[in-house]
């Protein structure tokens, strides 16, 4: 039988301090959602069930404890770090779920230069890591949008990328060790070793789990020398997206490493650099590293753009941009001010394919959301993280909201993303770059991994044999 | 009767996008601001989406009226008429001009003025308050002694009224101030609570969009006026940085006591 609320509660008090168990309703109407459903929260409506409570956990013993009682006791927790997800990964969707958070686990243990390693607590912010780091030279190489806002346990969790992932990698290439807590085998650390093939990379059980298999406690990254002083910025005008697809796949094959190679196309560059895009599309890069290597990227960068027809624009406004990249806090607030008063509101989906798909998939999902959704006042796009085999791409769309709030996801964002995912697939792509699944692309998973799929629902029985963790997240609830 | 509604308009440089390396004064007392994004001037924005509403609750009420936009500048200023077309404005001009006419009020308004003039239909005229760049808050007031209007300044809202009349809303020493006003006039508009430009839809972007934008240049409204009203001496960045202490303590209580005891405490 299910536990009352009141019985989870004492017992969470009980685990921890009554000061870290909260319990105050808005704060639950607020936990209960994540940037999915932020215009529900910008409207005060709320549809999710609330947690029973939120917890702020101190220390790895009392994440155990915690996801212990809960899979003894068979309730679900959604593991939290910065919140600032956006595929409804953090939705509360069962009844009394606990909202675990980790941002008050927010030590630096140790920064090994020796090594070149840096451990930390999960509730880490990046931000905070990477600028201790810098003041000594080095970087983490990490640096998605939401780094002021996000967190070490979160950005594993949720397979992140960063800006100069071109160069750097994604969160993945980056992870060396891990600790994390597994309902019925308690805390579990993987060593940070150089490289290994003592069997499967268990790393990757943890990286991308979303908070359905385990919670993150400790996370290990490697760091990189910091050299600003050699950055090398570059911007070209293109007349197509197809032209900017091939220079990307050019410069990728060749085997140049910028650390940014990002592809506008013509309203996304409009959005973005209207004071020099002119109607066109937009290409960026930008060389970094030690003096040689970001001279000879940047040699052979300008060599192979020299070779389409692409106009250079002033490199200053390329470094202006890049500046001005992240997002913080006081945007966050700037956002709920203008989606309430515009009534107009704006989501994303990212997505990746190889070279020979992704200008297709590109086309098709432009031209049917443009045909089929109605309201939208902005649709773009660009990529930008490239590989040897392909790239993503990431649709921009702003909607007028002629519905209800609580309205709004079923009448306009999930429309756009079933057709981006739908055509996805159909090419042969990835329906998630870097945003993870969430709660609103499992429905769309076992497509995703076709016969791989069996994989990931033994992983989830194996890991999580009562199915307490983070309910309906990667895969979707059975019926 | 038609009321015919002129929005003057302009756009500016994100300046706080400038980083301090960036914000050089140069010769002629000018900062460099071409690499930096531009966007509406806060002030215009409201103008806009006011002239907007009070055009939308008009035709409710069975009050036809024309919007018109003017911009006075160059080509970067076409994408924001574009805007402006596919959200219905009926028409949308730009008086070309390539001058530096930053910190310039009195010319501005003269252009205005004389297209104003030469136009002879426009029954009201509105605008934002001031510009990110300069903040003078000269313009609405010299185009209004420049046309011999009447002008109401700090206006937050505006209503439909009759057909040569309208209700305003304006800031007055910290109260609202509502008022019906006959037309013409203009109006200067202060801090709104309309602060936003509403988006057009991609349908109408296709469908209204499309249409043209009249240029003019400015010639055909001569600005030759008295010498500048003002001359710019200097330009310092003003700094706007605050000190701040972290405060270190086990809990919450803890920091509140310190904050108390050593911050607080003396001050009261």
């Amino acid at each position: 039988m299910a536990l009352p609320r009141k019985e989870i509660v004492s017992n969470l008090i009980n685990l921890t301090d009554k000061e870290r168990v909260i319990i105050d309703e808005q704060i639950l109407k607020e936990s209960s959602i994540d940037r999915f459903r932020k215009v529900e929260g910008y409207f005060d409506t709320w549809t999710q069930p609330l947690p029973a409570a939120v917890v702020y956990a101190e220390s790895k013993e009392e994440i155990a404890s915690i996801v212990s009682f809960a899979n003894e006791n068979k309730i679900n927790i959604v593991a939290r770090s910065g919140a600032s997800a956006t595929e409804g990964g953090l939705e509360t969707i069962v009844k009394d779920t606990i909202v675990l958070d980790g941002s008050k686990m927010n030590k630096i243990i140790n920064i090994d230069i020796e090594n070149m390693l840096a451990t930390c607590q999960s509730g880490v912010p990046l931000q905070v890591l990477d600028d201790k780091l810098r003041e000594q030279g080095y970087t983490t190489g990490h640096s998605p949008q939401s780094k002021p806002l996000a967190q070490m346990g979160g950005l594993v969790a949720t397979r992140s990328i960063g800006q100069f992932s071109t160069l750097y990698g994604g969160i993945e290439d980056m992870v060396v060790g891990l600790e994390a807590v597994f309902p019925g085998l308690g805390i579990t650390k993987i060593k940070s070793v150089p490289r290994r093939a003592a069997g499967p990379d268990l790393r990757h059980l943890i990286i991308g789990n979303e908070g359905a298999l385990c919670y993150i406690t400790e996370v290990t990254v490697k760091i990189f020398k910091y050299y600003p002083e050699n950055n090398k910025f570059y911007g070209y005008l293109l007349d197509d997206m197809k032209t900017g697809f091939k220079i990307l796949r050019e410069v990728m094959v060749a085997g140049y490493k910028p650390s940014i190679a990002r592809l506008y196309d013509e309203e996304d560059g409009d959005y973005h650099f209207s004071h020099f895009a002119n109607g066109k599309c937009v290409l960026i890069f930008m060389a970094e590293g030690p003096q040689y290597i970001a001279e000879a990227t940047a040699k052979g960068i300008e060599e192979i753009v020299g070779s389409h027809p692409a106009k250079m624009v002033d490199s200053k406004l390329i470094e202006t941009w890049f500046n001005n990249l992240n997002w913080d806090p006081n945007d966050l607030v700037e956002e709920r001010r203008e989606t309430i008063e515009m009534n107009n509101t704006c989501s994303t989906t990212e997505i990746s394919a190889n070279w020979d798909a992704i200008m297709d998939i590109y086309d098709v999902c432009m031209k049917r959301i443009r045909n089929e959704v109605p309201d939208v006042t902005m649709l773009g796009a660009h990529s930008s993280h490239s590989y040897l085999n392909g790239t993503n791409v990431y649709f921009v769309y702003f909607y007028n909201l002629d519905c209800k709030p609580e309205d709004e996801i079923t009448k306009y964002h999930l429309p756009i993303k079933k057709i981006v995912v739908e055509e996805t697939i159909k090419a042969g792509g990835s329906m998630c770059h870097h945003h993870g699944v969430g709660k609103h692309r499992s429905q769309w998973i076992d497509q995703e991994h076709g016969s791989a799929y069996k994989l990931l629902e033994t992983m989830k029985k194996a890991y999580d044999p009562n199915g307490i963790m983070n309910v309906g997240t990667i895969l979707p609830i059975k019926d | 009767m038609i009321m015919n509604i002129l929005v003057c308009f302009n756009a500016v440089p994100k300046l706080n996008i400038l980083s301090d390396t960036d914000w050089v004064v140069q010769e002629g007392l000018k900062i460099d601001t071409s690499f930096v994004q531009k966007d509406l001037n806060p002030f215009d924005e409201s103008a806009l989406e006011i002239a907007l509403r009070f055009s939308d609750h008009s035709k409710s009420l069975g009050l036809p009226c024309s919007l018109t936009a003017v911009a006075v500048g160059e080509e970067h200023l076409d994408r924001y008429l574009k805007k402006l077309l596919a959200l219905k404005f009926d028409n949308v001009v730009r008086i070309h001009s390539s001058e530096d006419l930053r910190f310039i009020p009195e010319t501005i308004a003269h252009i205005l003025s004389n297209f104003i003039s030469k136009q002879d239909c426009f029954d009201i005229i509105i605008t934002g308050q001031q510009s990110g760049e300069g903040d003078n808050a000269m313009t609405p007031l010299l185009l209004s002694e420049y046309l011999h209007w009447p002008c109401i300044s700090q206006v937050v809202e505006i209503g439909p009224d009759t057909e040569r009349s309208l209700a305003v809303k304006s800031e007055i020493d910290g109260a609202i101030l509502n008022q019906k006003v006959k037309t013409p006039l203009v109006l200067s508009i202060g801090n709104s609570p309309c602060s936003y430009l509403r988006n057009p839809t991609l349908k109408d972007i296709a469908e209204f969009g499309k249409r043209d934008i009249k240029i003019h240049t400015p010639k055909a409204f001569s600005h030759k006026t008295d010498k500048n009203i003002f001359n710019i001496k200097s330009l310092k960045k003003i700094d706007n940085s605050r000190q701040g202490i972290i405060i270190e303590g086990d809990t919450p209580e803890d920091k509140a006591k310190i904050l108390y005891e050593s911050y607080i405490k003396e001050k009261l």
